[in-house]
């Protein structure tokens, strides 16, 4: 899945949010920032996640709607799905609750258990 | 020239017989996080002795600190100070010159692994903000696999699924207890210092052993939180579901084997639980990691008093 910039992942929370789809202006309505945005920053990042394959879009009019691709849901479980299964950088930035280990690993704690149970 | 030389052998010394000793430390009837403090404590006091011996080899007049050692009049200080030798100039610069050296490269890889750490943890915390429900300061991923982990850093966050709300309340608490104490210890940030040490100067076995036991310890280390809290039944509990639940195709499957380590641990642990006030262990964990330098300054002090015993003009 390709990464999402922190206003992409906003702009994707507000079509997510919608039941129908939206318009720049729309978009742009919904937007909760710090600092109140243009229109034509709204217009660029929604043409971004179209290039990135988050959103779809239909010509209504003379404007665009814009719609997520997919729902929520499913971009959790994709998202989830990359955590779980990527041995490079997710594996070295997160602690899981039980996280595949090491043989390295492995070792260290059952020699542990054994240096007990050797002495007791 | 007496500290310096205690100094670099106490690094030598840490560096290479480190985890031989700190592994001792790794047992059920210690507390995992002394242990960890042990391990940290050691690789920073590696780098500190050898810089500070880096720092003494070079700078000039830096022998009257011998004096701290009551060695400031010690022969291989006359020999400095009246008229050099140009051989043991060349072989302190060299010394001191390796020392700086190691420090920046550790530095290089210091500055390029975190700045790629940070950049991933960015985007997957902007996408997960995206996904998820903030509810009591987690977020909540609508998914049915109970997963949980979390991501550090100053805005880090635990990440748990509808799986893991969906468990029995007390394992579910203790899931979360386990990740709030990663975040709290800021075992991430540990976890970054072992890999740039072990990236940087793999040669040193206490560097190259570091990601390892470290990621052990701290796990230990957030059991054993999560079990003064809820008792260490939820806390196995809780690894058993989140583990039933791992379907082969995922990376959980093959955790099997550690979480039955760490099952036994917890039932062992409950031994250990409470016999020192944490503060105190700490304490005494970092002095304890320090006597093995104290040992080598005591050493070479005593290996130079002799050898200007037999340097002395009869």
């Amino acid at each position: 899945m390709r990464g999402l910039g922190e206003l992409e992942a906003k702009v994707m929370d507000v079509l997510w949010s919608a039941s129908e789809p939206l318009r720049v202006r729309e978009v742009l309505e919904r937007l909760h920032t710090p600092r109140p945005l243009a229109y034509t920053t709204v217009m660029t990042v929604l043409d971004n996640l179209h290039g990135k394959g988050w959103v779809r879009r239909e010509r209504a009019g003379r404007a665009y709607e814009y719609t997520a691709s997919e729902t929520r849901e499913e971009a959790g479980a994709k998202l989830l799905r990359d955590v779980l299964h990527s041995s490079g950088d997710a594996e070295q930035v997160l602690l899981h609750f039980a996280r595949s280990a090491t043989p390295e690993e492995s070792d260290i704690l059952r020699r542990a258990l054994d240096r007990r149970g050797g002495r007791g | 020239m007496t500290l310096a030389l205690g100094l670099l052998m106490a690094a030598v010394v840490i560096g290479v017989a480190g985890p031989a000793y700190l592994c001792i430390a790794v047992k059920p009837s210690v507390r995992p996080g002394l242990a960890l403090v042990g391990w940290v404590t050691s690789m920073a006091l590696m780098v500190v002795a050898a810089l500070v011996a880096a720092v003494l080899l070079v700078a000039p007049h830096a022998y009257v600190l011998d004096g701290l050692i009551g060695m400031r009049h010690s022969c291989v200080n006359v020999i400095r100070a009246s008229g050099e030798v140009a051989w043991g100039h060349v072989a302190r610069s060299a010394g001191a010159a390796a020392v700086f050296g190691a420090a920046g490269w550790v530095a290089v890889v210091a500055a390029r692994l975190s700045w790629h750490r940070r950049r991933w943890r960015r985007e997957h915390l902007a996408l997960l903000r995206a996904v998820c429900r903030c509810e009591r300061s987690i977020l909540w991923m609508d998914e049915d696999t109970p997963v949980a982990y979390s991501v550090g850093g100053r805005r880090g966050a635990i990440v748990a699924t509808r799986g893991v709300a969906r468990l029995r309340p007390r394992e579910r608490d203790a899931i979360l207890a386990h990740e709030h104490a990663h975040m709290r210890g800021r075992h991430h940030l540990l976890l970054l210092v072992a890999d740039v040490m072990a990236k940087a100067l793999p040669f040193v076995p206490l560097c190259r052993r570091a990601p390892g036991a470290i990621r052990v310890l701290v796990e230990l280390a957030a059991d054993a939180a999560a079990a003064r809290l809820h008792g260490p039944g939820p806390v196995r509990a809780g690894l058993l579901a989140v583990v039933g639940h791992g379907t082969p195709s995922t990376a959980l499957a093959m955790s099997r084997d550690a979480v039955e380590a760490r099952l036994r641990w917890l039932a062992d642990e409950r031994v250990a639980l409470g016999w020192l006030p944490a503060r105190v262990g700490y304490a005494l964990a970092a002095v304890l990691a320090l006597t093995p330098a104290l040992v080598s300054i005591a050493i070479v002090t005593l290996v130079v008093l002799v050898y200007c015993l037999g340097v002395r003009p009869a």
